[in-house]
């Protein structure tokens, strides 16, 4: 009997070495018999079509592996991606942003990818821009890997037709600080309105394109607006002040004649269509807005919506010196710590995040960076989006990195921001505004991190 | 022959089985989920839960740190603001379209349709719909404009955000408009015929008659219309300029929006469970209150 249990409990341990549970994921998913990965990103309408070819180029590798996708909006995907990670129903693969981490706890719902780095030999210092890696990295461990290059979030755009217009030189006059952006916005508003309402506006401090430029701007000009373990709110620091009292200046100085912050509130329901961040963003297209704060995520679509236009981009003008920050913050991919097929998972995630063929294909057809360094040496990016924009865009991913407020302002920080204007109108001062959004701020970055 | 005698105790078991059986399904329901989650947010509302993690009891802390925030004042003040606003609006507007398709109009079915049809539509969609009407340059504005004045940021202004909101909402007043016509037909015409006899006015009849009438049916659209504002949430999400949940500044940050941010943009479970518990408390000590009161003003006919 003893002998027979020996026998036993021998085959089941052999079984168990041979046995999948225990696959050190060395080989490719296909080795590993049909597997079902469950996919979540937010990659929505004219990105569809790279997400398709995204899994064909990855089925003809990997025959075995098929894939359960579901799309969610960004402005969905984060209450959809905690509440499934509290209940444990995270998919294989899942898109989250690097400042979800804090509320995410990591330890708990995500896999430590250290260990599969490490067993794979990857060197991330060397494949991976800096700000991107650093930010997939929570407490020392790596949870995620980024999808596409998301630092350059401060990118200003500037429309050369109008500039020609107002009789600036697009390249001469093109602002460098704060001081020549007020000067050159003055004399486009003057130049491009000739009636009571405006028609052309140069810039709403207040747009939220992706991130808020409030933001944009105090981390461009190095005034961080939380602290580097995103526990401390510091819109209410000199720095971030002063930047926001600078745009309060600008409404006035610039549209004071046409209402100030109504004037461009009215703007926006008139010209713009409404107060999003993507009408203003086809006003911009359109030709109705010179200048527009966006990321590198914009540059396409501009150029699909006016192919005719003449745009180029800047870092965004410093009040003193130009400086500019590189953000440390941006969209990934994690493998959920409940998947059962995490060795498939971490190979497709390798695909879609590292590799050239995966990662670098999907970032090259959109026209922005990829957070993959040889990547971003492809002919096609300096073909498409020509020197001068490239040589910017380069310049903007590798500037000093700065935390960035968490991207929970999706939902909190960005709204509060967002009601400037109303609350101006309503006879508030900018000062006693950001103190009580600061105030908030923290508030929720303490309830958060409890 | 009927038999006078009681049935007998097996026969009563076997009819209360019955009974139960039938109400097995609602009574499962009832509990699963209704009494269910209610039980489950009072004793959330004791812990300090997160989605991520899991809990521990922590006794009243939260209650504690609710009341120490102000914008759970914040919140209840708009929120009874609201009401005082919405609750007499709808109230109004409901009755007196009702009063109007009550009497002998042309076309009355196709008039009742018309008032109806907002009440059948998403709240969403016609706060979406209704927030192009208040834009600065939207047909509210354009309208008022006519008269040389120039409108106001309704959407961006503390001051009128709540009764923009109200505005729009009562849009919705068709409901409470049927429940008021089927009290309407219900009061017997004789009673008219005898007040007209007497002289009484129609205002009179109205006041006199209509009103003490319907008087129940009053009461019961109160409570549903105070309950309902108590939970008010969307106008708050989706009116203010710039799409600011609460805004502008915290004007329209109802109670209800409070809750949702602390479940739902904060997770934090255990405080959004304390406000919700407090919410069910003051809508049962509202109604209590009412129905209380009802005894002196309701006419219930005998």
């Amino acid at each position: 009997m003893k002998k027979l249990s020996v026998i036993l409990l021998t085959v089941v341990i052999s079984l168990f070495y041979v046995s999948p549970v225990y696959s050190t994921g060395q080989g490719d998913a296909a080795k590993d018999g049909p597997v079902e990965l469950s996919w979540w990103h937010l990659w929505g309408g004219s990105r569809t079509e790279l997400i398709d070819a995204l899994l064909e180029e990855y089925a003809d590798r990997n025959p075995n592996v098929t894939f359960d996708v579901t799309f969610t909006p960004p402005n969905e995907l984060m209450k959809k991606v905690i509440q499934a990670a509290g209940t444990g129903t995270l998919p294989d693969v899942v898109q989250i942003h690097s400042g979800w981490y804090t509320n995410l706890m990591p330890a708990e719902t995500l896999e430590n990818l250290s260990l599969y780095a490490e067993r794979d030999g990857l060197n991330l210092e060397s494949t991976l821009v800096d700000a991107e890696r650093l930010r997939s990295y929570w407490e020392g461990s790596l949870y995620s890997l980024p999808n596409v290059n998301a630092g350059a979030q401060g990118l200003f755009f500037y429309n050369k037709d109008l500039m020609r217009q107002a009789g600036l030189d697009p390249i001469k006059d093109a602002p460098k600080n704060w001081a020549e952006f007020t000067e050159v916005s003055r004399i486009l508003v003057d130049k491009l309105n000739t009636g009571k309402e405006l028609d052309v506006i140069a810039w709403d401090p207040n747009q939220m394109a992706g991130q808020p430029s409030v933001i944009v701007f105090s981390y461009g000009a190095g005034y961080p607006t939380v602290s580097n373990d995103t526990k401390i709110a510091l819109l209410d620091t000199p720095g971030v002040m002063k930047t926001a009292q600078a745009f309060d200046d600008y409404m006035e100085n610039i549209y004071g004649s046409y209402g100030g912050y109504r004037g461009v509130m009215e703007w926006n329901s008139r010209v713009a269509g409404a107060d999003t961040g993507a009408a203003q963003v086809q006003a911009f297209i359109n030709g109705n807005q010179v200048f527009y704060v966006s990321g590198s995520w914009t540059i396409g679509q501009v150029k699909s919506g006016n192919p005719d236009m003449d745009f180029g981009i800047l870092p965004v003008p410093g009040f003193e010196v130009q400086h500019g920050g590189t953000a440390k913050n941006g969209w990934s991919y994690a493998i959920s710590k409940s998947s059962k097929h995490k060795d498939a998972a971490w190979d497709f995630l390798k695909f879609i995040t590292l590799e050239a063929e995966g990662n670098g294909e999907f970032c090259i057809a959109q026209g922005r960076p990829s957070p993959i360094i040889s990547v971003n040496k492809d002919s096609r990016f300096l073909t498409e989006s020509g020197p001068e924009i490239w040589s910017n865009l380069v310049q903007s991913m590798n500037m000093d990195i700065v935390p960035e407020a968490l991207d929970i302002h999706q939902d909190t920080l960005k709204p509060w921001l967002r009601d400037i204007p109303s609350r101006r109108i309503a006879g508030e001062s900018i000062d006693s505004i950001m103190l009580d959004i600061n105030d908030r701020y923290q508030d929720y970055l303490d309830d958060i991190n409890r | 022959m009927i038999s006078k005698k009681p049935p007998s105790s097996s026969l009563r078991k076997g009819y209360t089985g019955t009974v139960l059986l039938f109400l097995l399904p609602w009574l499962f329901s009832l509990i699963v989920f209704w009494y269910g989650p209610i039980l489950y947010t009072v004793i959330l509302s004791l812990m300090k839960y997160r989605l991520i993690g899991g809990g521990y009891f922590i006794g009243f802390s939260n209650y504690t740190k609710i009341f120490q925030d102000k914008l759970f004042w914040t919140g209840l003040q708009n929120t009874f603001v609201f009401i005082l606003m919405y609750v007499p609006a709808n109230f109004a507007l409901g009755l007196f379209t009702a009063y109007l398709l009550n009497m002998n109009i042309k076309f009355k079915g196709f008039w009742r349709a018309i008032i109806y049809v907002p009440a059948v539509l998403p709240v969403v969609a016609v706060l979406v719909l209704g927030k192009f009407m208040f834009y600065p340059n939207g047909l509210v504005n354009t309208l008022i404009e006519l008269t040389g004045i120039k409108g106001p940021l309704w959407l961006a202004n503390p001051n009128l955000i709540k009764p923009a909101s109200v505005m729009l909402m009562i849009w919705q007043c068709g409901t409470a408009m049927v429940v008021y016509l089927g009290a309407l037909q219900g009061v017997p015409k004789h009673l008219y015929e005898a007040a007209e006899i007497d002289g009484l006015s129609h205002s009179g009849q109205f006041f006199h008659i209509t009103i003490p009438m319907i008087s129940p049916t009053i009461l019961f659209r109160m409570v549903i219309d105070v309950i309902f504002g108590l939970m008010i949430f969307v106008p708050g999400l989706i009116l203010p300029e710039g799409n600011v949940p609460g805004g502008p500044g915290t004007s329209s940050r109802f109670y209800a929006l409070h809750i949702y941010e602390k479940a739902f943009q904060r997770f934090n479970l255990g405080e959004a469970s304390a406000l919700a518990t407090v919410l069910i408390l003051l809508s049962m000590v509202i109604t209590f209150f009412i129905m209380r009161m009802s005894n002196r003003y309701v006419h219930y006919e005998a």
